[in-house]
């Protein structure tokens, strides 16, 4: 199981397709008794706790994704923001302020009613207890009900991710008023999604189909949720029927799944994203033309072949090709010999001994750095991999005791996720000192620029600078791979890896 | 060291603290794993006795024949295979391609008592392979020893018949080192089958202990290790006790 630094980023909002205009199905077929029509998952891992506010576990996410709603939710096929329980929402002309109009009709799984004050109550919470989320409402100045249906959000500066910020994941559900008064969160729910929180043992959580759902009642009866953490038990679960669908697909049994068929696999190239790191503070990783050899002598597609058996994209890039950002720019092209003369050029003497920190708690990480340390010898770069676990890798990496570094983030949707707290000079996660003015000062516009087009163009330059530096090389986006019963209707696979089975239908 | 003493004091009224990751407490988060992990240790211990006691007696009746060698072959493989690798096995083969069982999850007993053995079997034969390997060594070579001991000899010169000899004079001293490994595998079964309860999804102890590891969830640790250790305690303590019962000269001495 990997554990990736914005776990909480791997997950978004619910599936909202516009097509689903269905309303109330009355399923008068469907075979079996209502028992049967129940959706059996295997995840990877049992959920921490179901507080949305405050959980930070991608097997909560995966559960909550089901039983919370957002005001904004991202589109399941290319993560653009769509109307959830705001139907719609207008900015001032300044940029400061946004009003949202909110649904009619939305119940709470208690049966109350949500308005306005649920959707205060929820931000308010996560910005004065400053729970895990807090940080994405850093330039909201207030939140306001002048009435049951609308809500103003007033900024200190124009933020035109404010979307994403609120509705790219369920971290920022919509809870009741007073939930963490009347609800223990940590173990109960009451949300306005698809599924309500039935229970959740040691073995598995059990969610049942919420009838009232404004959006229509889900196909199914209900999702149990089970944990089965070794994959080729998973795997093995699913082939005889015991479940109907699973994520938890080992890279190596891909490809034999292809043939398989007792089972449908799908895969999405993901918004996580793998690099590599030379550390500025230390020389000869300094210097620009060092840094551009190793970023020249690397071959992607070996690497991602032997991390991930091939269940990647290899992008030089962090935004994966597929996302309304992506910038297709690829400067490197796998070059023994250009390489070799950019280190002469450098003057910088041969062989140079690279350290390279992984972490062993991510087999990819460690896969990656061997192919890497094959690829970098010839260029006389001899890369000693240092392996740590999680925390102190961690703490390494936060002290910048290393030479250099490999790992992944998971960038989710705006680009400011992906490029911001890693390139900044002042950035939060920029452990390898990389400081350009250029950068800083494109980014920092790009924060503001309400824009879109515009936006895209300022990421775009810095992202380009990003890559000629070799701030960070990067290496691939790895795939979502997930695998369920033939048969299995009206589930999507998404670049964020949020799980939704709201229109699932079984076979 | 004054935060170690206060959480060993409430250790002692069974208040073991709250869960980082959770927030439960940490004796709900053991009670709630305790039956699953009872239920396999004594499911596997009973696996491992079936397969010790006749293998182990066979063997040492019959010294060097092509039972014994079989015995050991069985039993050397049973301590060297991997426990995962072997469960990995189980769950290819009899979940698998024959499909004939489940191949993971727990069910307690109390709501579906089929879905429960069926749940149980392979488990229990996975772990219960390496504890009866171990155990036949000791089952061969303790009755190998009563065997040949003097009082057997004499037993036999008296012409007690075969049968008598051997459950009177020699299964009896024969059983005090069994019971003394039983117990010990007994206690480790107890303490989590760490690789096969994850393998199969068994909510249990070693499961828990493992997550705790992972997430640097201390509390959680700590308390399943004090109970571990209170396993091992109470079950040596145990097994002191029976021997007595079996061997009556111990209490006299």
């Amino acid at each position: 199981m990997r554990t990736t630094r914005l776990l909480p980023l791997l997950t978004a909002g619910v599936l909202l397709l516009a097509s689903c205009g269905g309303g109330e199905d009355v399923d008068t077929g469907g075979g079996g008794g209502g028992g049967d029509n129940v959706l059996v998952a295997a995840v990877a891992a049992q959920p921490d706790q179901f507080d949305p506010h405050a959980t930070t576990a991608y097997a909560s996410f995966q559960v909550l994704e089901n039983v919370y709603d957002t005001l904004i939710v991202p589109n399941p096929d290319d993560l653009t923001m769509e109307p959830s329980l705001a139907e719609s929402w207008e900015t001032s002309e300044d940029g400061l302020t946004w009003t949202f109009t909110l649904r009619d009709g939305v119940t709470f799984h208690d049966g109350s009613e949500f308005d306005s004050a649920d959707v205060v109550y929820s931000y308010r919470r996560i910005i004065d207890e400053e729970l895990a989320n807090s940080y994405r409402f850093a330039t909201v100045a207030d939140i306001a009900a002048p009435d049951p249906r609308t809500v103003v959000i007033t900024l200190t500066q124009p933020t035109p991710n404010l979307l994403e910020q609120i509705g790219a994941f369920k971290g920022m559900s919509i809870v009741s008023e007073n939930a963490a008064e009347e609800f223990d969160l940590q173990t109960e729910a009451n949300g306005t999604g698809p599924f309500r929180l039935e229970s959740s043992d040691a073995n598995s959580t059990v969610l049942t189909a919420y009838e009232d759902y404004w959006d229509g009642a889900p196909s199914v009866d209900g999702v149990e949720f089970r944990y089965i953490s070794e994959g080729t038990a998973a795997l093995t679960a699913l082939q005889n029927g015991e479940v109907q669908w699973t994520d938890n697909v080992p890279p190596q049994n891909i490809e034999s799944l292809a043939d398989d068929d007792s089972v449908e696999l799908g895969s999405a190239t993901s918004v996580e994203y793998y690099y590599l790191s030379l550390n500025y503070d230390r020389a000869p990783f300094d210097n620009p033309q060092v840094r551009r050899a190793i970023a020249t002598a690397l071959d992607r597609e070996e690497i991602a072949q032997a991390a991930r058996f091939g269940a990647a994209q290899p992008n030089q890039t962090a935004i994966p090709e597929g996302s309304a950002y992506y910038l297709d720019y690829a400067p490197y092209t796998p070059d023994e010999d250009a390489a070799r003369q950019l280190i002469e050029q450098s003057g910088v003497p041969t062989p140079i001994t690279l350290g390279l920190m992984v972490t062993d708690e991510d087999a990819e990480s460690v896969a990656a750095a061997q192919v890497i340390a094959s690829q970098l010898e010839p260029i006389g770069v001899n890369v000693e991999i240092e392996e740590e676990d999680l925390a102190t890798w961690l703490d390494r990496e936060a002290q910048g005791d290393m030479d250099s570094f490999l790992f992944s983030w998971i960038g989710n949707i705006d680009p400011a996720d992906f490029y911001e707290q890693q390139h900044l000079s002042t950035g939060g996660s920029n452990y390898q000192g990389y400081s350009n003015p250029q950068v800083d000062d494109l980014l920092t516009r790009a924060s503001t620029e309400t824009d879109q087009a515009a936006r895209k163009d300022l990421y775009d330059q810095a992202a380009r600078i990003i890559v000629d530096d070799a701030s960070y090389i990067y290496l691939f986006n790895p795939d979502v791979v997930q695998a369920w019963a033939p048969g299995l209707t009206g589930y999507t696979i998404r670049a964020d890896a949020a799980i939704n089975f709201e229109n699932v239908e079984l076979p | 060291m004054e935060q170690y003493f206060r959480w060993a004091g409430n250790a002692v009224t069974g208040d073991l603290g709250v869960s980082f990751r959770s927030g439960e407490t940490v004796t709900s988060l053991i009670a709630e794993r305790l039956p699953a992990t009872l239920t396999l240790a004594v499911a596997a211990l009973v696996v491992a006795l079936l397969i010790a006691l006749p293998l182990g007696m066979l063997s040492a009746l019959h010294p060097r024949s092509l039972v014994d060698r079989f015995a050991t072959v069985v039993s050397q493989l049973g301590i060297s295979v991997p426990d995962f690798w072997l469960s990995i096995m189980l769950i290819l083969i009899f979940a698998g391609t024959l499909g004939w069982l489940p191949s993971g999850g727990y069910v307690p007993l109390t709501e579906d008592p089929w879905g429960w053995f069926q749940r149980l079997i392979l488990p229990a034969v996975a772990t219960g392979v390496v504890s009866g390997s171990v155990i036949t060594r000791f089952v061969r070579s303790s009755m190998l020893e009563a065997l040949g001991s003097d009082h057997v000899r004499t037993a036999e010169a008296k012409g007690l018949p075969t049968r008598q000899v051997l459950s009177w004079h020699v299964l009896r001293n024969a059983l005090l080192p069994l019971v003394t490994v039983t117990g010990v595998q007994l206690a480790y079964l107890l303490s989590g089958v760490v690789v096969v309860e994850i393998v199969f999804s068994w909510p249990g102890l070693g499961q828990l202990a493992l997550q705790a590891v992972r997430d640097r969830d201390f509390p959680v640790l700590q308390g399943a290790v004090l109970l571990f250790a209170l396993v091992f305690l109470v079950i040596n303590l145990l097994v002191d006790l029976l021997y007595s019962r079996i061997d009556p000269r111990i209490s006299r001495r």
